[in-house]
């Protein structure tokens, strides 16, 4: 049972600020994913947490206990991080127990730590092999368990997967996802790939240049993102930006792009985001996500208006079998469709996009700050 | 007085740096002046100053060596090789004694961190603490562990199977002597090492007798080899071979063995552990299960020099065999 509580971290290296007055509570029992480009300050903020690096300033808890000056060994933490040894000397069993032994627990709880993680990991019956008897999975989920039997409050986990093949890394997600739901304990873990943080986060901290970006579950960090660095650091082909106009025209309101395009900002989202309407008359950034642009040859879940569609020239198109990506270009602005694979464009084509009007996301084009947001 | 290289600047008429740049093939120098540069630190015998030299490109051709304690016996033999490899390829080593501290340990590895070792060579078996993670994780390649284990992190690692000694010095006595279960005298039976040659020991025994001999451990020195004797003596049927993982003990129950008139190897055969200069004293010279320290530590040192030249390394972790070198006493 632990939460973690990060209370105005800081992490000064000389001049350079890595982490900047982080705030953060990790719930109980929670995994937590801290994602963002190299050098946001993901891993110092876990090295943190983990004792391995001081803190300059601020306070930082692991259950109710501030842990500011408590080395790493007495946290009650286990660290996985990418390259770990597995002797091959040793069985896998041994591989497992060598922690405990050092630390000189009895052999019997040794046996049953081991044993029990072994059960939590499906690797009963490989106790006895030595490591080059194992596949690649196999050997992780070892690496896995020498952490397990440590019983600790709170597993801190450093891109664990990043060396392991594409393939193996997508099985291995859904097994570390799986192994949290059985361990019941509190996960902390870092990478650079938003596509793990999103299948593996219950929340998931965005991070950049050492400040948090956003904290939120996977839908609401994809559906509501609050700046466009978030916007376009989740999802992947990333959300399209487009600089446009926010033009009044009576009483409703467009997006107008250069010339390139004319969109009708919908009422609903005028009444519900009534900031926007301060934009008006300048600059606006217009965002997209690539499925939520259409090929409208195609059938819609909407009805396409003058209002909610332009057209675009193909570029590239790249065929990913379920669905077709569309590389298109209008006036000055270039963009990604995500559209079904019945599409029939073709590259030179001038197609009619449709735009889904309730998925328009619009940003301030000086502070980058969303002005569509969950509504509490 | 050795020559400098503002002698040479002063003697060739060019500034110091152009002397630098000519000695260091670099370019910025002209083919005539470089010439006229080379010729001269070769008759007068110029040797670039190390100190200087590391200054400038922040290396200190000094290794050192971190080790848990100064009174195993099989230091002075790795300590050796160590030194001979590392001078061999123009480093320094120098010894740090961090007496099992993690403080002290850590207060060392803040003098590589801060540069003022090129790399460092860290024997122990106690788990890695913050300050050593920490370091590990910056990846510097700039460390060799030997027989220390990492429940984290993968680093270049050399290890003596431990385990397999003692399943070594198990299937040797048995060999001769297959009926009864030999007799196992530990040391610190909390040590890592000890804990493993146990474990091949007694499960080799029990695969071979379904059943394992008797245990002393805690018998480090002298005295108290000498006093197992006395103790196994008495008894009805006493075990007539014995694995001592001491050689100090094996020493004093051996001394014990002839005071009470009995032969060795005829009456009691023993096996001690690692070819040091006591095994040698022993009469007849003591039969061990020897570990390859001083290899390994050579080893150990070239995969370091090889990491701070940035040269490949083969593999991250070996493993040592260790092996029986038969005395008179088995």
């Amino acid at each position: 049972m632990a939460n973690v509580t990060l209370e105005n971290v800081t992490k000064r290296f000389d001049d350079v600020v890595a982490v900047n007055s982080a705030d953060l509570k990790v719930r109980d029992k929670e995994f937590l994913v801290l994602v963002g480009p190299s050098g946001c300050g993901k891993s110092t903020t876990l090295r943190m947490v983990a004792g391995l690096e001081e803190i300059t300033e601020g306070t930082i808890k692991i259950g109710d206990e501030v842990v500011n000056d408590v080395p790493p060994k007495d946290r009650d933490i286990a660290m996985v991080f990418q390259n770990y040894a597995l002797y091959p000397h040793m069985n896998v069993y041994d591989n497992m127990a060598f922690g405990l032994k050092l630390r000189k627990f009895p052999k019997d709880e040794i046996r049953r730590r081991v044993e029990e993680a072994a059960e939590i990991l499906g690797i009963e019956n490989l106790l006895e092999r030595k490591p080059k008897q194992l596949s690649g999975g196999q050997r992780q989920r070892v690496a896995l368990g020498r952490a397990i039997v440590r019983e600790p409050k709170v597993f801190l986990m450093d891109e664990p997967l990043s060396n392991l093949d594409a393939k193996l890394r997508v099985q291995m997600r859904a097994e570390l996802s799986k192994l949290h739901d059985r361990l019941q304990t509190t996960v902390i873990y870092v990478t650079h790939d938003q596509t793990e943080a999103m299948t593996m986060g219950d929340r998931i901290v965005v991070l950049k240049d050492g400040f948090i970006q956003q904290v939120d579950d996977p839908l609401s960090l994809y559906n509501y993102p609050e700046n466009m660095f978030v916007a376009g650091f989740i999802g992947s082909p990333a959300m399209n930006f487009l600089d446009a106009e926010l033009v009044k025209e009576g009483n409703e309101y467009y997006l107008e792009g250069n010339g390139a395009f004319k969109l009708k900002i919908s009422e609903e989202m005028i009444n519900n985001y009534p900031d926007i309407t301060e934009a008006a008359g300048g600059d606006i950034v217009f965002g997209i996500r690539p499925e939520d642009l259409s090929d409208t040859s195609l059938k819609q879940d909407f009805e396409v208006t003058e209002d909610n569609s332009f057209e675009a020239e193909v570029e590239v198109v790249e065929p990913m079998g379920s669905e077709i990506y569309l590389y298109l270009a209008t006036g000055e602005h270039n963009m990604i469709a995500r559209v079904d694979a019945e599409s029939e464009a073709e590259v030179g084509d001038i197609i009619k996009l449709g735009v889904d009007q309730a998925k328009m996301r619009l940003f301030d084009a000086e502070t980058e700050e969303a002005f569509i947001t969950q509504s509490d | 007085m050795a020559i400098t290289l503002k002698d040479l600047a002063r003697m060739a008429g060019v500034a110091e740096s152009t002397v630098s740049r000519a000695l260091n093939d670099k370019p910025g120098v002209s083919e005539e002046t470089k010439e006229k540069i080379l010729k001269l630190a070769d008759k007068h015998n110029y040797q670039p100053n190390r100190l200087a030299q590391g200054l400038a490109k922040n290396k200190t051709s000094v290794i050192a060596l971190l080790l848990p304690d100064l009174k195993d016996l099989s230091y002075p033999g790795l300590i050796a090789s160590v030194e001979k490899a590392a001078n061999k390829a123009g480093y320094q080593v120098v010894l740090c004694n961090t007496a099992g501290s993690s403080q002290k340990a850590a207060g060392y590895l803040d003098l590589l961190q801060r540069n003022q070792f090129d790399g460092a060579i860290i024997v122990g078996g106690t788990p890695a603490e913050g300050k050593f993670l920490r370091l590990a994780l910056e990846n510097k390649n700039n460390m060799v562990l030997i027989n220390m284990l990492l429940e984290e992190l993968l680093l270049p690692s050399h290890l003596i199977d431990y385990q397999a000694e003692g399943i070594l010095a198990a299937e040797h006595l048995l060999e001769e002597n297959n009926v009864k279960p030999p007799l196992l005298v530990l040391g610190n039976e909390q040590e890592y090492a000890e804990m493993e040659r146990k474990e091949g020991f007694i499960t080799t025994c029990q695969q071979h007798l379904g059943s394992s001999g008797e245990i002393f451990s805690g018998v480090t020195d002298r005295a108290e080899g000498y006093q197992v004797f006395f103790n196994i003596v008495e008894k009805n049927q006493p075990p007539l071979a014995i694995y001592v993982t001491e050689n100090f003990a094996a020493l004093g129950l051996i001394e014990a063995i002839k005071t009470g008139g009995y032969l060795v190897p005829e009456d009691f055969q023993v096996i001690g552990t690692g070819s040091d200069f006591i095994a040698d004293i022993i009469s007849p010279k003591l039969t061990v299960v020897d570990e390859p320290l001083a290899k390994m530590a050579e080893e150990a040192t070239e995969k370091l020099l090889k990491m701070l030249a940035e040269e490949e390394i083969d593999s991250e972790i070996k493993v040592y065999d260790p092996e029986i070198i038969a005395g008179g006493t088995t």
